[in-house]
């Protein structure tokens, strides 16, 4: 299941970016506590914790679920605890289910709200008549975008990568009447001299002060570092409060492929994800502001001390 | 005669083996019975059935411009709404929905509908769909044996038989359904590990609601021409529609369909061409029954086949027991071998056994014919294309029907089916 669960997260945070994947895994959880069928409450929460310790340890893990379905298994324990304080009985499934539904309900409207002061933070840092180079598939670039074009006038150089992400991107641009052009990826040299600023979105911040990303960010960030601004637009509850591991955020594969007109085998190998050093990053746009890259590092420093019990208690 | 039966057993042995192209086989086989003078060119050119070929020809068209529309994606995504991931449902659903397709469209078709839908469902959650694809495979072959149009032995017996599309609803409904029963429920039974409910599984039960909106966001999140869609069901219903009032209409089936393709692509000409259309036609098909109905001719000419019926209507006196050997051995033959070169050579065969039979008998011999014909390949993986198209789509996704694998299952299941229909045909010959 948890390789199964693994693979479904990687080709939805490929297709929806990982905002709009998590809020979706949401409102999967929501359907899921409606058809589930027990009223065996020790069973809830024993199933319950089961998956959570799933959803934990997916390949590549991702900060923001965690995150949420940490909250959502807090809310649980104190629903447990309160029941067992007041009579010590074990809280009852109805009881769990309208807790889970709550805590959803501000886990969505919390991530609506971050969204809307992050497009207000980054909307600031726009200029009329800015070309942005924009080298990513997330929806948090994209909704900040749609939302400072209503205000301002601007263009995009789309970085091409890999196909399905490119014409997402493309879409999404020309449905908010944002004129761009698409270059590959491989000849942004040629361009450099044109672009004014460079928006990058993420998946996370990990514990090595990376930050995870689509592939070949790392290419397009050392290719711009001192010529254009180069941003970081993410929700801190991005942010991955645990000690990483090599494969907690990115995941290897790799093909046997033949050569298209020769009997030649060769293996192609492809990377789920980059990791790219926060340092790299002028400026980091979150909800509560615009940060640098240090600011930004002690920030996660700060979280990272602060979840220290959390991450005993959960992990 | 001999070099008929020569040339003819030839060809099968290359269409069992695959070496060649089925179309390739019969149209040189064909060829070669012209050039070798058996056959005049005018007696091979009317021997073809036309009837067939351009109903053929117009369900394909239908088939391509419905697929083009998404109407099957729609209808495939909103079945897996309709589920809600429970593993039950979703067997009970698509291999419910598979016969009823597999009634009207092609099981070829119907089969590419169905099975990836089912693989990604399953797949995604974690559940052998192994059980699934096999039932779905059964049900394409046991709902494609009830219309005129749902299977090509029908479409031949129909046009040589001269039976309409409702006359086939009628007079087989019964064993059908028998057989769609028996096959859900005794897979159900034996599968039941498999494919129960999941309301008890918190995991896996969210594992299949998250899935189940990946499916809603990947299809509808392109752009859905509506009125492509709509036009499509409506020339669909309506063809189906002349199908079912083809004695009022005073028409054939074949002209039925190919009208109902012209409307289609008269309808949507803003969304698909007659070219990209008449390029999507299996030409090697329609060319294969050509061939086959030349070489079918060249053995009835050849007075073959009459010594075949003979021998038949000498092996027995009793007309029940005559009706289920042609059952049970067309039932057999197309465990194994194409059908559809089986029925060509056996239509000639009944035509000529019914001379002296009164109406109401003689038909049973084509119901026998259909039944034993249609049902019989899902006894083996060979022994219909479905079977074939079905188990090559999921070895791509790395799941693996083995011959053995698929027979354990499938084999007893067709006696089955089989058998319901020998009860019916036994019942039909004694009223």
């Amino acid at each position: 299941m948890r390789e199964r669960l693994s693979q479904l997260i990687l080709e939805m945070e490929s297709q929806l970016g990982t905002r709009d994947m998590v809020e979706m895994i949401l409102d999967a959880l929501l359907d899921t506590i409606e058809d589930f069928n027990t009223k065996d409450d020790k069973k809830f929460c024993n199933q319950f914790d089961d998956a959570v310790k799933d959803i934990k340890n997916t390949r590549p893990r991702i900060g923001l679920l965690i995150e949420d379905f940490h909250d959502i298994w807090n809310e649980i324990q104190k629903e447990e605890h309160c029941k067992k304080h007041e009579k010590n009985a074990c809280a009852k499934c109805e009881d769990l289910k309208k807790a889970i539904k709550r805590k959803v309900k501000e886990l969505k409207k919390k991530n609506r709200e971050d969204m809307k002061l992050i497009n207000k933070n980054t909307e600031k840092e726009i200029k009329k008549g800015d070309t942005i180079l924009l080298h990513t598939h997330s929806h948090t670039v994209i909704d900040t975008l749609k939302a400072a074009r209503r205000k301002k006038r601007f263009s995009c150089i789309v970085a091409e990568q890999q196909y399905e992400k490119t014409m997402a991107l493309i879409r999404e641009l020309h449905k908010s009447k944002i004129p761009f052009k698409v270059v590959p990826e491989h000849m942004l040299s040629h361009i450099e001299k044109e672009v004014d600023k460079v928006f990058i979105g993420a998946v996370t911040l990990n514990s090595f002060h990376s930050v995870v990303s689509t592939p070949g960010t790392m290419a397009v960030v050392s290719e711009f570092k001192g010529k254009a601004p180069i941003y970081l637009l993410m929700g801190t509850r991005k942010c991955s409060f645990w000690k990483a591991k090599e494969h907690h955020h990115s995941r290897k594969e790799q093909e046997l492929k033949t050569h298209c007109d020769r009997p030649i085998k060769y293996n192609r190998i492809k990377f789920s994800h980059d990791r790219v050093p926060l340092e790299m990053f002028d400026s980091v746009i979150t909800e509560k502001g615009k940060m640098t890259a240090s600011q930004m590092l002690d920030f996660y420093k700060k979280e990272h001390r602060k979840r220290s019990k959390w991450r005993k208690a959960f992990f | 005669m001999i070099i008929s039966i020569a040339i003819f057993l030839i060809a099968l042995v290359f269409i069992i083996t695959e070496r060649l192209d089925k179309a390739i086989v019969t149209v040189s086989g064909a060829l070669l019975l012209v050039i070798l003078g058996i056959l005049e060119p005018e007696q091979a050119f009317h021997s073809i059935d036309f009837e067939t070929i351009i109903l053929l020809m117009g369900m394909m068209m239908i088939m391509d411009i419905s697929r083009k529309s998404q109407i099957f994606n729609w209808l495939s995504t909103k079945l897996a709404e309709l589920t809600k991931g429970n593993p039950f449902l979703i067997f009970l659903i698509f291999l419910l929905v598979t016969a009823f397709f597999s009634a009207f469209l092609d099981n070829v078709t119907t089969i590419i509908i169905v099975v990836p839908i089912t693989i990604a469902l399953t797949k995604g959650m974690s559940i052998d769909p192994k059980p699934y694809i096999i039932g779905e495979i059964m049900l394409s072959n046991i709902g494609g044996a009830l219309t005129l149009v749902g299977d090509p032995p029908n479409i031949l017996i129909g046009s040589a038989a001269k039976l309409s599309f409702n006359e086939f609803i009628v007079n087989l409904w019964m064993p059908i359904l028998a057989s769609i029963v028996a096959v859900i429920g005794i897979l159900t039974i034996i599968s039941w590990g498999k494919i129960k409910p999941i309301k008890k599984d918190f995991k896996k039960l969210l594992l299949s609601h998250i899935l189940l909106k990946k499916i809603k966001f990947e299809f509808y999140g392109k752009p859905l021409k509506r009125s492509f869609i709509i036009k499509t069901l409506l020339i669909l219903g309506l063809t189906v529609l002349g199908f079912i009032l083809q004695k009022q209409l005073g028409l054939s089936v074949g002209i039925i369909a190919l009208a109902g393709a012209m409307i289609l692509l008269m309808a949507t000409t803003k969304n698909v061409t007659l070219h990209e259309t008449i390029t999507k036609i299996e030409w090697p098909t329609l060319l294969f029954f050509m061939g086959l109905f030349i070489m079918a001719t060249a053995l009835e000419e050849t007075g073959f086949l009459e010594l075949v019926s003979s021998v038949i209507t000498s092996a027995t006196d009793d007309f029940t027991y005559m009706l289920l050997i042609i059952l049970w051995s067309a039932g057999i033959i197309s465990m194994f071998l194409d059908n559809i070169p089986f029925v060509a050579v056996m239509i000639p065969v009944i035509t000529d056994m019914q001379i002296n039979m009164p109406p109401e008998k003689a038909v049973l011999l084509w119901w026998a014919l259909a039944l034993g014909a249609c049902l019989g390949g899902n006894g083996t993986i060979i022994g219909a294309s479905a079977n074939v198209v079905g188990t090559s789509l999921a070895e791509k996704e790395n799941i693996h029907i083995s011959f053995l694998g698929y027979m354990k299952t499938a084999f007893p299941l067709t006696l089955i089916t089989l058998v319901f229909s020998s009860i019916y045909i036994i019942y039909r010959s004694n009223v």
